[in-house]
């Protein structure tokens, strides 16, 4: 599982990387997106369940930290959460636009290649998982996403929601639920060699 | 809340949906938008302070409609109210709170409240509604009286009446100013008063013919009965100073005897006209009445 860099302790470097961001040295953002846009990209490729779309919101939300770079409040919660939150939500976004522009699905990468047993196989759970939890609703599918594969503790993934706690644990028993039952009905387990 | 637990096969299962390494010189491309100043973004998802953004997402959109709807509704209303307080519509209309603060203002007059205008003390008019309300008074009670009277007399349909209705409607007028405190009880006495001194002999003569004329009618309804003066008078002289000496011996007499209506009136007329000595005899005359009427009844 990848590491949960939106909850990792507030470092002194956060600031002054932010400071020399501030100041428009293209060193230090080189160096904040080779810290921080994987867990960008993560988020949004399980959010979105498009490469090209996860690479635009890790784009944009690396870009909007460039932008903002002087209203940084120092002492906060750091980069890597700020990422996550704006992130998340331009994920959100992108989603709520696309369903009221179209109910097309978003098209399936097919691969045409003959694939062995196995490969059929992951190929078919990777699928199906993520056809359940593209199947969630938006802010089900960010909470589950947060917690599960972010591994984000409740309270901080209901602040990038912002959200009560109450209301986020809510919500996440319900998209645990509904993830569960669609994974199930499906009759999924895991790859054989998971 | 527990969170449902997920069996390890869900587990696996949702592990197997991993993530691609990040597209190859993600880095460069951005760094390159960065140096060609191409930093523009869409419309911000959020911002470092963009803490409400969200919160209509999970259902707050109704709320935050409805709260627009009704803010604008009372907003509206409170334009309207603080129009008409300063007068935009024509008159300033008073709204209560709004005048008072643009009265302090002293932009705007503070309006008068409607308050419903002093119900005019109409005159009670006679029973066949001859007799219309009566002008302003002048401030002198006995005038105004004297004056209502005479606005009487010139007036057809009073002329038309009976005495006994002229009398009537009279006496009604006097007393509906005296209650409405236009004049005091003696005041309207001396009006009357006046009103007999200055009537001229013929009015005087068909007083009394009048009066006799009742005397002898009343006479022969109830029989022998013993001398009535206050049936004697004239109709305005029940305000007349009475005679003094005649009222309980009359009292003693008429205890005897049914009363009729009028002599009822004009004993309570007498009654009203007596000095505090005599109303204190008349009352202890009646005292008596009702003595001997319970003394029969036993």
């Amino acid at each position: 599982m990848s590491a949960n860099l939106a909850t990792r302790p507030v470092a002194d470097s956060d600031d002054e990387l932010m400071a020399r961001i501030a100041a428009r040295d293209h060193a230090a953002m080189r160096l904040a997106a080779d810290r921080h846009a994987q867990s960008a990209w993560r988020i949004a490729y399980r959010m979105l369940g498009d490469q090209t779309e996860a690479e635009d919101v890790a784009q944009e939300s690396l870009l909007r930290l460039w932008n903002h770079a002087d209203r940084w409040l120092a002492g906060g919660p750091g980069i890597g959460a700020w990422l996550t939150k704006v992130a998340t939500n331009q994920c959100l976004d992108r989603l709520r636009r696309k369903r009221f522009k179209s109910d097309e699905e978003v098209p399936e990468l097919i691969d045409e290649a003959p694939l062995a047993d196995a490969q059929m196989q992951a190929h078919e759970t990777h699928a199906t998982v993520k056809l359940c939890i593209e199947a969630l609703p938006e802010r089900q599918r960010a909470a589950v996403i947060l917690t599960y594969y972010e591994e984000t503790p409740n309270q901080p993934a209901a602040e990038i929601l912002e959200m009560q706690l109450k209301a986020f644990e809510s919500l996440l028993f319900r998209a645990r639920s509904s993830l569960r039952d669609c994974v199930e009905r499906k009759g999924v387990s895991g790859p054989r060699n998971a | 809340m527990a969170d449902p637990e997920f069996s390890p096969e869900i587990r696996k299962a949702l592990d197997s949906y991993a993530v691609p390494p990040l597209p190859t010189g993600f880095t460069d491309r951005l760094l390159a938008r960065i140096e060609a100043g191409d930093t523009a973004t869409a419309a911000p998802a959020t911002g470092f302070a963009s803490r409400f953004r969200r919160k209509g997402a999970s259902g707050g959109g109704a709320w935050r409609r409805s709260s627009r709807i009704i803010g604008s509704v009372a907003f509206l209303s409170l334009a309207t109210a603080t129009a008409a307080a300063a007068g935009i519509f024509g008159n300033p209309v008073y709204v209560p709170g709004v005048s008072e603060v643009l009265a302090k203002t002293e932009l705007v007059p503070s309006p008068r409240t409607t308050a419903p205008d002093k119900p005019v003390a109409l005159a009670t008019k006679a029973p066949d509604d001859a007799v219309e309300a009566a002008p302003t008074p002048p401030a002198n009670g006995t005038e105004a009286v004297v004056g209502r009277i005479e606005q009487l007399r010139e007036d057809p349909r009073f002329s038309n009446l009976t005495p006994r209705q002229k009398f009537v409607v009279a006496r009604k007028q006097v007393r509906t100013m005296v209650r409405s405190g236009e004049a005091t009880p003696q005041e309207a006495r001396a009006a009357v008063r006046e009103l007999v001194r200055n009537a001229d002999p013929e009015t005087k003569a068909q007083w009394r013919e009048a009066a006799k004329a009742r005397r002898e009618a009343r006479l022969e309804r109830s029989g022998a009965v013993a001398s009535d003066p206050a049936a004697a008078e004239p109709v305005t002289t029940a305000t007349e100073e009475p005679e003094a000496a005649p009222i309980s011996d009359e009292l003693t007499v008429i205890a005897n005897s049914n009363l009729s209506p009028e002599k009822i009136e004009a004993l309570r007329e007498r009654y009203r006209a007596a000095s505090p000595a005599q109303r204190a005899e008349i009352r202890r005359a009646l005292r008596e009445r009702r003595a001997i009427r319970q003394q029969r009844r036993q």
